[in-house]
């Protein structure tokens, strides 16, 4: 197992210069034995590469490593159903006595011949990690055998949380895969998307976009990706860090070695899509580009406001609660405030100091931060400040629902996309929908037959 | 008369197959004022956890003692009593029921 240290000291990582050196050494937050919960670094590396599509991912391990977690994400593809699938090892105890190195090696051979892929991704998980098996030598032995990439991601998931995990992933892509291939052709207009990863199709609903101001993204790790593109992302111009902390490593080390300059962004409002734009344009440098992205801003932003018209009336004034995590909590701030709604919370768990500050100017003096609230302690809140609609991810759904609260689900398992201008006129349907839905008055009356 | 048949292929692929750890919880879940606790990394009881809400629609009370690298070389019993004592103080269930997982299985096979 190689040194997480250099995960711990991201320089470019908000959370981590906050700190005192003797934080820093601890390293990043730990999951703490009996109140944990979220997922394990396999599962970060999981969400960061499976949605390159068109690859093998074999999980060397136990069949709940591949077993239980198969499917589980929202992420979509338009090429091919192989990330679906759920390549596994599935290990049990006699591979366990006598090693998984053989069993895998075959995996990886049987995999390639029936499926044909361009490349290979195995998952390392605890239990072979324990027992010592060596996948960075058996993958390099398949690869020169069968002649095409097989990638070791060393990620068992005792090393850390889900975060970890990612940036993990994002070492292995650029460890194996980034710079391994050439692009056709390339252009002064190319892009990469780092951290976005096409949840419910919300690349599809950005790409347009750059599509007409003639910008071309080479590579989108990893949403709707294939291996060839992603390997040929050290040809890009620009690259942009679409809300999320994982791949920022990923993004800095591709400055520092490729000198491909990096900003963070997100699509989520009005607002962060305009500027996301206006950024790529500013960095790529070309004056009529610019020109172009300031029309293409205008024109889109007059359109989704006379959209939007019609919802806004139905959603000013309503009261709405935000719990969800990091760049989101504020990200999330700014786009229901453009619909004319007041926030009277958003949590700021995984949040750095400076995400707490954006997010306090932005609340003004009505919004509060709340930190990680418990269901108990969510519906609580919910009632005190009499709160119209819960906005947050599936761990508080049910709760929800059961409670009887307006809820909109805005994390991965979400099925809408909520990215750029077509998104923000979905997300106003959504919340119209949810807020006026006569569902959660009829459930607090009694049933027909106890009348 | 049915026949059981063994796979002899390395590589499963669709694994229509849940873990075994899976099971004992949808036990323990039937116990009433029963709290699961998985005895493995943090991600046995997250994938278990989505799982069984996704298939029941029902929010599931896992908890993990969240093992660590370090913990699974040197011994795990420090997070187990660490996790049982933050659930009683926490949660105060009636029963915890502690579920092995094949970290802390392989583990105790190496002891």
């Amino acid at each position: 197992m190689r040194n997480l240290e250099e995960f711990f000291l991201e320089p470019a990582c908000g959370l981590n210069l906050e700190k005192s050196e003797k934080e820093r050494k601890k390293g990043c937050s730990k999951p703490q034995p009996g109140s944990a919960s979220g997922g394990c670094a396999f599962d970060g590396a999981q969400i960061t590469l499976l949605p390159i599509a068109d690859a093998v991912h074999i999980v060397h391990g136990p069949i709940a490593c591949a077993g239980n977690s198969w499917d589980n994400r929202g992420t979509r593809s338009s090429i091919s159903d192989y990330y679906r699938m759920g390549f596994t090892t599935d290990m049990k105890a006699m591979d366990v006595i006598h090693g998984g190195e053989r069993k895998l090696y075959n995996a990886i051979i049987e995999a390639v011949k029936k499926y044909n892929p361009p490349a290979v991704f195995v998952y390392q998980t605890c239990v072979p990690a324990m027992i010592g098996d060596d996948i960075v030598s058996v993958c390099k032995r398949a690869s020169e055998e069968l002649g095409l990439p097989v990638i070791p991601v060393e990620s068992p998931g005792f090393v850390g949380s889900k975060n970890l995990g990612n940036k993990l992933a994002g070492d292995a892509l650029f460890k194996y895969v980034i710079g391994t291939k050439e692009p056709e052709y390339t252009t002064p207009y190319d892009i990469n998307l780092l951290g976005e990863y096409n949840i419910a199709g919300e690349l599809w609903q950005v790409i347009p976009l750059f599509r007409e101001l003639g910008i071309r993204v080479l590579a989108c790790i990893t949403g709707d990706a294939n291996f060839y593109s992603v390997a040929t992302a050290h040809r890009a111009k620009v690259n942009m860090v679409v809300c999320s902390k994982a791949l920022l490593s990923l993004a800095r080390k591709m400055e520092e070695k490729y000198g491909i300059p990096y900003f963070e962004g997100s699509f989520y409002g009005i607002k962060d899509t305009s500027d996301a734009l206006r950024n790529i344009a500013k960095l790529l440098g070309d004056q009529e580009l610019i020109e172009k992205t300031e029309r293409l801003i205008a024109q889109k932003e007059e359109e989704t406001r006379r959209k939007l018209e019609p919802y806004i009336e139905k959603l000013r004034g309503k009261r709405v609660l935000i719990n969800t995590g990091g760049v989101k909590s504020w990200s999330m701030v700014s786009q229901v405030q453009e619909l004319g709604m007041v926030v009277v919370g958003t949590s700021s768990k995984k949040s750095t100091k400076e995400d707490k500050e954006r997010m306090l100017s932005l609340l003004g003096d009505e919004g509060k931060l709340i930190d990680d609230p418990n269901p108990k302690e969510l519906v609580k809140l919910f009632r005190e400040l009499k709160v119209d609609v819960l906005m947050a991810g599936g761990r508080s759904k049910f709760v929800a629902i059961k409670e009887g609260i307006p809820f909109l689900d805005t994390n991965q398992e979400r099925i809408k996309p909520y990215a750029g201008y077509d998104g923000m006129i979905i997300l106003a349907q959504e919340l119209v929908r949810t807020i006026y839905s006569p569902v959660f008055e009829l459930y607090k009356e009694a049933p027909p037959w106890q009348y | 008369m049915a026949i059981l048949k063994e796979s002899n292929k390395a590589c499963s692929v669709y694994p229509l197959k849940l873990s075994q750890p899976l099971g004992a919880i949808y036990f323990l879940l039937g116990i009433k004022g029963c709290m699961p606790l998985m005895h493995g990394s943090q991600g046995c009881a997250a994938f278990a956890k989505t799982l069984l809400t996704r298939t029941f629609l029902e929010n599931i009370p896992i908890q993990t003692t969240a093992l660590s690298e370090i913990a699974t070389v040197i011994g795990s019993d420090d997070n187990l009593h660490t996790a049982i004592e933050n659930i009683v103080k926490k949660n105060d269930p009636d029963i915890v029921g502690i579920v092995s997982t094949g970290v802390s299985e392989t583990k105790r096979g190496r002891r």
